[in-house]
């Protein structure tokens, strides 16, 4: 993967960006630090990263839309740097998956958004009967995108058919 | 003529085995730089605690 270019990030980015070790790291006016990192998917069709978020500080964040803005600048970073796919699963801390699952394709629905990338999500019940949301962005440029979308497809429909 | 790439489907338990591999290797890095996180700001308020920084150098 290509790291990204900080300073390019910098100049849209709410919340300075910079690298700490591997991750990117950001800090919000709340004091808050976050973590940025990118981690190459295993699946064996396409390449993909898993696009990972965390807070470092512990502290629960109080609404702060410039958190949203700084991770929509990194991934926008991420694609310019990387034709591939992005992967998100939302954490289940909380139970709170289905809003983060929400929140988190709203930015990528837009009407100008979709004129560059195509985001789907699903929701997969694991044996356990823990639910997990699973995103998948894309961007239109994507020479495979088609084949792309029919695989993610296939495999959603499968845990699709499984709802109640 | 287009060629046509056959895959092998993957099948739901592959699919949650795939998903619980990535879920460990995000806890695995959420911890680590938890970690790395929490012994910097531990070293952070040792260093200025310790005075050093209120010598006037000249």
């Amino acid at each position: 993967m290509v790291k990204l270019n900080s300073w390019q990030l910098n100049i849209h980015s709410p919340y300075w960006t910079e690298y700490d070790g591997d991750a990117l790291t950001f800090t919000t006016d709340n004091g808050i630090k976050y973590a940025v990192d990118f981690d190459e998917d295993s699946n064996p069709y396409f390449k993909a990263y898993w696009l990972n978020l965390t807070n470092l500080t512990g502290k629960p964040s109080p609404s702060d839309k410039k958190i949203a803005q700084t991770v929509i600048c990194i991934i926008e970073e991420f694609f310019r740097q990387n034709p591939d796919i992005l992967l998100y699963m939302c954490s289940t801390e909380g139970g709170k998956q289905a809003q983060r699952a929400r929140l988190f394709l709203r930015w990528f629905n837009g009407a100008e958004q979709q004129k560059h990338y195509v985001a789907r999500s699903v929701e997969v019940r694991g044996e356990e009967g823990r639910t997990e949301y699973v995103a998948l962005i894309v961007q239109r440029s994507n020479p495979q995108l088609e084949e792309i979308l029919a695989v993610f497809d296939e495999e959603a429909a499968m845990f699709n058919d499984m709802k109640p | 003529m287009e060629a046509t790439v056959t895959r092998k489907k993957r099948t739901r338990e592959e699919i949650l085995a795939w998903l619980d591999a990535a879920r460990q290797r995000k806890a695995a890095w959420q911890e680590k730089v938890r970690a790395e996180f929490a012994e910097r700001d531990r070293l952070r308020k040792e260093a200025a605690e310790s005075g050093y920084y209120d010598l006037e150098w000249v």
